[in-house]
């Protein structure tokens, strides 16, 4: 037991390790984060100067949105930078391995790592989301159950894009590059699930054919229970979605883990 | 747990196929094969039988595409064999990859394990918590490394500022930090240079020597072969060419020996018995002794032929009875004492 906590412990902080290795690259996360914060606090400013209420929400509770939107974004922004440890560089340089030789097998590492990378990059949305409540940017939640019932819905909807990405990160066993696979899934994913645009201002059909897929679970049903904008009542239902996604998709990523694992020895001499 | 009385890899008629996907060269040709790929099977690995004991240093040789790599993933549970049978320390490497992975250690000369942003102790660290290596012994395997391959220098600089040198130096330690009865090792001394290679030659003899690990190494650096390996398993189109010493191999091409001989004065017409001139001038020839003839034989009829001012009896190349074998120059050989 203590030896799987020490390996635990220590394979979730590789990620933040070698971040803070890279000095340009904290500050330019950091620079983004402030930029993109500030551009979509002054849009949606801009968008409410006509008008007090649109689509049942105030500005203030729009900026809320939009803020956090782009704060649990950030969340899994380890995913998409071009790491040398991501796991289709692995595949392509035949380092994946390792992983296979080590005593955790490939779907801890790659667990770890994932979990790794959402405790470095969540600690900046968590130091983000207290600096834009202290400056007043942001709304906080209307009462403790709220916060509860976001916080719970914001834990399934990370299981919901880790699944998602380990679902398109598994493609690069069959085609071993997948960055046009991570490009387009990264454009659909912050389309639907509502980091770009909250999800209300799109045509009916869209948010009917949406209602289908899980993005939405990833960031529009936690941010939208914070704001209020799904009732605490019918929260419960939405968390009752997410969860089967979360089955669903486990299942999913599950059977392609058992077929990328016979797939590994194709890759190189 | 390694059986005592087993041997530490046991292959037998190991097959390994794989269906890949051909293409056709031009446009038109990229064109239908992204339309209708073509698919062909081809068996890497086929029927491997062989036996590696306990504490034995040996070479698996073959030229590029012969199957080494493979065969190597084969045997440490990467790749799942298409036919036969595998055991390495008693165990079926694919089906028991997790328990396995104690008993090994593995190095792919060219692909390393370490973390490439973090210091290579870093990396090192983080393999100690990965494998459940105790501090004390964490400690003393480190200070042992460090000794043979001065890693102390560098092991705080990132590693994607190593040198290939230095980099597989610290996958050398990072493979054995957990003390693997069993090492594999995939062209470790590809890329550096001859100080460095003396090095890890040094390490590497040292940990089956006197550490008692049974390695498997693959290498095409012959210095490798002659320096390090009590035997050679030699590989080609996925099959065992020869598998035995390199003194059964230079048994088996006919002692692999020839007499270079200088004489005092002009030696009329030069007639060898068991032996063939193989080149000649007025004061030198060079003979090859003839199938089963000791070269010893030889060199007694030259010299009483006529006095000499010079001789020499020169081993071939480690290189040159290689290649005789992937030429077909030399039956495959049983393994010597097998």
């Amino acid at each position: 037991m203590a030896i799987h906590a020490a390996r635990t412990r220590r394979l979730l902080t590789v990620p933040a390790l070698s971040e803070l290795t890279r000095r340009s690259g904290v500050v330019t996360a950091l620079l983004m984060a402030v930029l993109q914060v500030g551009l979509v606090c002054t849009l949606w400013r801009a968008v409410y100067a006509t008008t007090e209420v649109s689509a049942g929400l105030d500005v203030r509770q729009a900026v809320t949105y939009v803020v956090l939107a782009l704060l649990v974004q950030r969340i899994r922004w380890g995913s998409r930078l071009h790491s040398r440890e991501s796991l289709w560089a692995l595949v392509r340089d035949g380092r994946i391995i390792y992983w296979f030789l080590r005593p955790l097998g490939p779907r801890r590492h790659y667990l770890l790592k994932s979990l790794g990378e959402i405790l470095y990059w969540g600690t900046w949305s968590l130091a983000g989301y207290g600096i834009a409540l202290a400056a007043g940017l942001i709304s906080p939640p209307p009462d403790a159950r709220v916060a509860a019932l976001a916080a719970v819905s914001l834990l399934l909807g990370q299981v919901i894009a880790h699944q998602l990405m380990l679902g398109i990160d598994l493609l690069c066993f069959w085609t071993t590059a997948n960055t046009n696979a991570l490009r387009v899934y990264s454009f659909s994913s912050d389309l639907l699930s509502g980091a770009f645009v909250p999800l209300w201002f799109f045509p009916g059909w869209f948010l009917t054919l949406n209602q289908w897929l899980p993005f939405q679970g990833t960031i529009n049903v936690p941010v939208s229970i914070y704001v209020g904008r799904i009732p605490a009542a019918e929260a419960l239902v939405q968390l009752g979605i997410q969860t089967l996604w979360c089955c669903l998709l486990y299942a999913m990523t599950s059977f392609l883990w058992r077929h990328a694992i016979r797939r590994v020895d194709v890759q190189g001499g | 747990m390694q059986e005592d009385s087993g041997p530490a890899i046991h292959a037998e008629e190991l097959g390994r196929s794989f269906t890949v996907t051909t293409r056709k060269s031009g446009l038109l040709g990229a064109l239908r094969s992204l339309v209708r790929p073509a698919r062909e099977s081809r068996t890497v690995i086929n029927g491997v039988s062989f036996r590696v004991e306990p504490g034995e240093l040996v070479g698996l040789l073959g030229p590029n595409g012969a199957g080494k790599s493979t065969l190597v993933k084969m045997l440490t549970g990467i790749v799942v064999p298409s036919s036969g049978a595998v055991h390495v320390n008693g165990r079926v490497p694919h089906a028991e990859r997790g328990r396995l992975a104690q008993e090994i250690g593995v190095v792919f000369g060219q692909r390393t394990q370490l973390w490439w942003d973090l210091p290579a102790r870093e990396s090192l660290n983080i393999l100690r918590d990965i494998y459940a290596i105790s501090e004390s012994d964490y400690r003393r395997r480190l200070r042992e490394f460090d000794d043979v391959l001065a890693l102390a220098e560098f092991w705080n600089t990132p590693v994607r500022h190593l040198s290939l040198g230095q980099r597989v130096r610290c996958d050398l330690a990072a493979a054995l930090l957990h003390d693997p009865r069993i090492v594999f090792l995939d062209e470790p001394t590809i890329g550096m240079d001859v100080m460095v290679k003396e090095q890890v030659r040094d390490f590497l003899r040292y940990q089956a020597t006197v550490r008692g690990r049974t390695v498997l190494l693959t290498t095409h650096d012959t210095a490798d072969i002659a320096q390090l390996c009590d035997r050679l398993l030699l590989i080609d189109h996925g099959r065992v060419v020869f598998d035995g010493t390199l003194e059964a191999l230079r048994a088996a091409r006919d002692d692999g020996v020839t007499v270079r001989v200088a004489f005092a004065e002009p030696v009329g017409h030069l007639e060898i018995d068991g032996a063939v001139v193989v080149e000649r001038t007025e004061l030198r020839a060079t003979l090859v002794p003839a199938p089963g003839v000791p070269h010893g034989r030889v060199v007694q009829q030259v010299v009483s032929r006529a006095p000499v001012t010079d001789l020499r009896v020169e081993e071939s190349s480690v290189e040159a009875l290689i290649r005789d074998v992937y030429r077909g120059g030399s039956p495959a050989v049983a393994r010597a004492g097998a």
